[in-house]
Formats: C-alpha cells, sequence, structure tokens
C-alpha cells in the first residue's frame, strides 16, 4: 500500500546480453544438433566434464581430450515443481531431475516425462528423448525417461 | 578548495605495523574490440595463464587468495567467481570480489595489497575483466547513473537528462573538457596531439587495441564531432581484455621475483558529483579535489614529499583526449595549467623527462572493469625493466597509477616504488 505523500520515480531499465559461448561449447552445441554428447577429459586427475570447458577448475589444466559420453544415465536428485518461474500455478506439476551421463563425472539437468514422483529413486536408469529437428542447443534433448520402456 | 565549515583535510593513514608489498607478476590479454571466440570465463583465464608463462617461477598452487573485480552491469556478470573460480587457479581460495566503477581495477589490487599488508596472506592474485562485446556498456552506464539520478533528483531539481548525456560518457565528460580547456588555455591541437603520442606508443605495445603508428593531428581533428569539444577520436575504444597481478608479501617476493614492484602507497577518494544529470553540480568537474587528495594521501604513505621531483613515470585514466594533460596536473606531476606546455614540449614522450602512458593509455585501450589495474600493471612492468619494446629510456626508481570512475569524481592512486618502504 502507498503512503500519502512519498513520492516514488519509476525507473526502468531493460537489459540485453549476448554471451559468447567461447569455442567449447560451441562444439559441445554442435554435437548436439547431431545427436552427440561431448564431454572433455583432464589430463591430470582425469575427471570427464559435460558439457566441456577448458580448464579443469581442480587441477588448473588445460583441458584437450574430447570424449563422447552416453545419452543415458542415472538419477543423482529430483524434484516436482508446480510453481512457474513467473509465480502462476502450473496446470500440470513438472518433474525436473539430475542426470549423470554415463561416462561422465559431472551432472546435467533435465525434464523427466513419462514417470510418477513414486517411481523416483537416486540411481534410477534414465535415457534421453532427442528432438526430431534438433539446432544445436541445451533443447535439443526434449527430456529423460526410464531407460528400460524402450528395452 | 573551498571548504565547508567545519570541514578539514585528514592527513594520512595512520597505517600502523602494515607489512610491505610488491608486485611480482604481470599478465594481461591482447586487448580486441570484439573476442568472440572465447567466453568471459575464457578471456579471463587468458591473462592468468599469460602471468604465470611470463613469470614461470610464481607456482599457481601457492597462490592463497584472488580478488576479482568486473564493472558492475555491463555484462550483468555480478558473480564472477561462478563462471571463473576454475579458470584462474582461484578454486577452493579465499575469494573477494571487488567492483567500484571505473576504479574496479584498482581497487581490485588495493585489495590484495590490504590481503598482504594485514599478515594474513602472503601471495595473493589480483585480476580484473571487461567483455564489452558481450554486454551493452551505454546499458551498463544508464544502469548506474540512472538509477543514482533519479534518488538523487528527488533532492534536487532535474536539468534534464538526456541533453547533457549525448554520445554516453562522452556527453558528459565534454563538460570536463571544456572546464579544463578552459582552465589551461589546451586547444584543440593539444587534445588532438596527446592522442596521437599515446596510440603511437600503443603501436609498441602487442596488448594494447588501437595501435597506431601513423596517426597524426589532422587525422584525429577530422574525426566527427560527438559533444563539444570531444569528437570520436579523441575518446576511448570500448575493449574486451583481462589483467592479472601477482602480489606477495616481502620473504615471498625476494624468493620468486628479482627485481619486483612494491607497493608504496594507496589511496581512493570520492567528492560530490561533478556530473549530476538530475541534480545539482556541486563541484568544477575540472578541479579533481578527489584526485588531489587520494593523490596526496599515497605520495605521503609513499615518503614521497615532492612527486615533481621523484616520480618518474606515470600511468593515468585518459578516457578522453584533455584528460591525461589534467590528471598529470592533478597529480602534482606539473603546476596547475601546465600540461598543455608539457605535452608540447614532449616532457610525457616514452624519451622525455616524465613519459606518461608509455603503454598507450586509456584512449587505445579500454575494458572498463581492467583498465585501473592496467595502470598499475604498466607502472610495475617499467620498474621491472619488464615492458619490452615500450620500456621508457629513463630509469624508473618511482611510478605513479591512477584510475577514475563514479560519476566524475571517484579516483584511485598508486605509488609503485623499485625498494621497499623503510620500516
Amino acid at each position: 500500500m502507498e503512503e500519502k505523500g512519498i513520492t516514488q520515480v519509476r525507473s526502468i531499465i531493460n537489459p540485453e546480453y549476448r554471451y559468447s559461448v567461447g569455442r567449447y561449447l560451441e562444439r559441445f552445441y554442435q554435437g548436439l544438433e547431431a545427436g552427440k554428447i561431448w564431454g572433455i577429459k583432464c589430463p591430470r586427475c582425469g575427471m570427464v566434464y559435460v558439457p566441456p570447458r577448458w580448464i579443469c577448475y581442480k587441477c588448473y589444466q588445460k583441458m584437450e581430450e574430447w570424449i563422447e559420453v552416453k545419452d543415458r544415465g542415472v538419477l543423482k536428485s529430483w524434484s516436482q515443481l508446480y510453481v512457474s518461474a513467473r509465480k502462476n500455478p502450473l496446470k500440470e506439476p513438472v518433474l525436473f531431475g539430475l542426470i549423470q551421463l554415463d561416462g561422465a563425472d559431472t551432472a546435467i539437468y533435465g525434464e523427466l516425462r513419462d514417470l510418477k514422483p513414486e517411481q523416483l529413486k537416486v540411481g534410477l536408469r534414465l535415457k534421453a528423448v532427442w528432438k526430431k529437428e534438433r539446432k544445436g542447443a541445451v533443447s535439443d534433448i526434449e527430456y529423460f525417461t526410464l531407460e528400460e520402456k524402450e528395452a | 578548495m573551498k571548504l565547508g565549515k567545519g570541514q578539514k583535510i585528514l592527513p594520512q593513514a595512520r597505517g600502523g605495523k602494515m607489512r610491505n608489498v610488491a608486485v611480482i607478476g604481470v599478465g594481461m590479454t591482447k586487448h580486441r574490440s570484439k573476442r568472440r571466440d572465447v567466453n568471459i570465463a575464457e578471456l579471463v583465464a587468458e591473462a592468468v595463464f599469460d602471468l604465470f608463462e611470463r613469470f614461470p617461477q610464481i607456482p599457481p598452487q601457492e597462490i592463497e587468495a584472488v580478488c576479482f573485480g568486473c564493472m558492475h552491469t555491463f555484462e550483468g556478470v555480478n558473480q564472477p567467481e561462478l563462471w571463473s573460480g576454475g579458470y584462474i587457479a582461484g578454486d577452493m581460495k579465499s575469494f573477494l570480489r571487488i567492483a567500484t566503477g571505473g576504479t574496479t581495477g584498482m581497487t581490485t589490487l588495493h585489495g590484495a595489497y590490504y590481503y598482504i599488508a594485514s599478515g594474513l596472506y602472503d601471495l595473493v592474485l589480483a585480476i580484473s575483466y571487461e567483455k564489452q562485446s558481450d554486454g551493452n556498456t551505454q546499458l551498463g552506464l544508464a544502469h548506474i547513473v540512472i538509477p543514482e539520478g533519479m534518488s538523487m533528483m528527488q533532492f534536487g531539481p532535474s536539468t534534464g537528462m538526456r541533453g547533457a548525456a549525448t554520445g554516453g560518457s562522452t556527453g558528459g565528460a565534454s563538460f570536463q573538457a571544456q572546464r579544463y580547456c578552459y582552465l589551461s588555455g589546451a586547444t584543440e591541437e593539444h587534445l588532438a596531439m596527446h592522442v596521437v603520442k599515446n596510440r603511437r606508443n600503443a603501436a609498441k605495445n602487442p596488448y594494447a587495441h588501437l595501435r597506431m603508428p601513423d596517426l597524426t593531428i589532422e587525422d584525429v581533428i577530422n574525426t566527427p564531432m560527438i559533444s563539444y569539444p570531444l569528437r570520436y577520436g579523441h575518446t576511448c575504444p570500448t575493449s574486451d581484455g583481462a589483467c592479472a597481478m601477482v602480489l606477495a608479501s616481502e620473504e615471498l617476493a625476494k624468493k620468486y621475483c628479482d627485481k619486483p614492484a612494491w607497493v608504496v602507497g594507496v589511496a581512493s577518494c570520492a567528492t560530490d558529483p561533478t556530473f549530476n544529470p538530475l541534480g545539482p553540480v556541486y563541484t568544477d568537474p575540472a578541479e579533481q579535489i578527489a584526485c588531489k587528495l587520494a593523490a596526496k594521501w599515497a605520495y605521503e604513505q609513499a615518503g614521497i614529499s615532492d612527486p615533481k621531483k621523484e616520480i618518474d613515470y606515470a600511468e593515468v585514466y585518459d578516457a578522453f583526449a584533455h584528460q591525461e594533460m589534467m590528471w598529470s596536473e592533478r597529480l602534482g606531476l606539473f603546476d596547475e595549467g601546465k600540461g598543455p606546455e608539457m605535452l608540447e614540449k614532449g616532457v610525457t614522450q616514452m624519451d622525455g623527462e616524465l613519459p606518461i602512458n608509455a603503454s598507450g593509455g586509456v584512449i587505445s585501450t579500454n575494458a572498463i572493469g581492467c583498465t585501473a589495474m592496467v595502470r598499475v600493471a604498466e607502472c610495475a612492468l617499467q620498474i621491472m625493466e619488464q615492458a619490452g619494446e615500450h620500456q621508457v629510456s629513463k630509469r624508473v626508481k618511482n611510478a605513479v597509477a591512477h584510475g577514475w570512475g563514479g560519476l566524475f569524481q571517484f579516483v584511485s592512486v598508486t605509488v609503485l616504488s623499485e625498494s621497499p618502504k623503510k620500516s
């Protein structure tokens, strides 16, 4: 509630930025377009980063060994979301998971579909479902679902 | 300067039992206008790798703490350590982020100085960067100026923002330029002469952005006007770049470096705004009391009583063509009003009696967040005799570095020396 007699001045600024992704992420995005997931391996500690990056944060080493990882992996953590980013209730709650792909030492986020919350547990095997028309973006992986369903 | 009733100028900081601190390593990226091939973290990493490659005796794993600076809002990156921690040998180390507008780079360096002088750490990395091609500098400036102006507007009358700020920061600086020309008698030729001197210097510095060995006074005067008296040729470029420096305690400085550059005086000062488009302008934009006071305190700490005689080299924040002359006077290197004459006589040339901005200065390279740190870095390189092709002919015993920012009224000063402070 506005208090009487106190003037406010509105100042609206709309920022717009264009972030360069760098050579490493560029190759990662190109890989996604071709249906491949690229990671990179540290020459010192052997850690495989997905998405790839230039420097190993543990060893302060430049990394150059590109490794293709699988589009399937295990669930590390998950949540069910009920409210949108704009704070509106969602029509249907959405499941999101933190997934470590086979061959990677890091995890990525992804939407989970065709799964019920009671099915979810840490360690569950999941596989990526790719979009039919890909454009070299993280959204080229449409969602993750149970690995055994397809088998 | 006119003091208010009861107002007084404070003496130097008491200092207490501060330890000696030295610069033992400097690294930079080559500054360019658009580095689309790297992301922000990779750009910063380039400067840090450059440092450890140029000064291989410094072990990255022994770095104990990191100070990190970038402009607020320019690229919208407010927690640079989230992006860059692992890219700068900074993972799992004590971390301090600093942002003070145009002087960010120097304040970041001061943060590293305090870390060591206080006895907390012995080996500290200071890093600053700006990647203006990823962000929107004018919007970033507006982001800083508009909220400040809006708040101030509630205390004073509006004089119209748009009219005063044409051409972004150049619009604001034009009032300072015109005022300085009035005070000193500097002409359009002097403004151009300064640009020619520094961009020719930049041609000898591989890290600089605008490197123009054949630039002439006519070339500068023939560029279009932005806000009288400032033309396109009178303003700094917008650069992408990063700078890294390693500071060490006396013991480690001697262990890792044959000829370190000692930090012997640090100070910053702010006064009331000299450019306030939405409220009253309190002070003369060319008077720069903040610069005079910061310099006075830094010289006192350094034990320098006559900067005219004792300072051998200066790097000043010449974002606009009148500023090198103006700052050199306000820093006490020349008498007031003598800037143009000294420039004419070649005193400030690379082989002059008091070389200024042998690196090419800000008029040649301006990755804003790191620009004020580059001033200190270049002074350190001159003392360490590591400046390469732009090493000045005279021996540099004492040097002064100057950073400028805020709403035209915030100044940082660092004094460096070839020998440590005597305790």
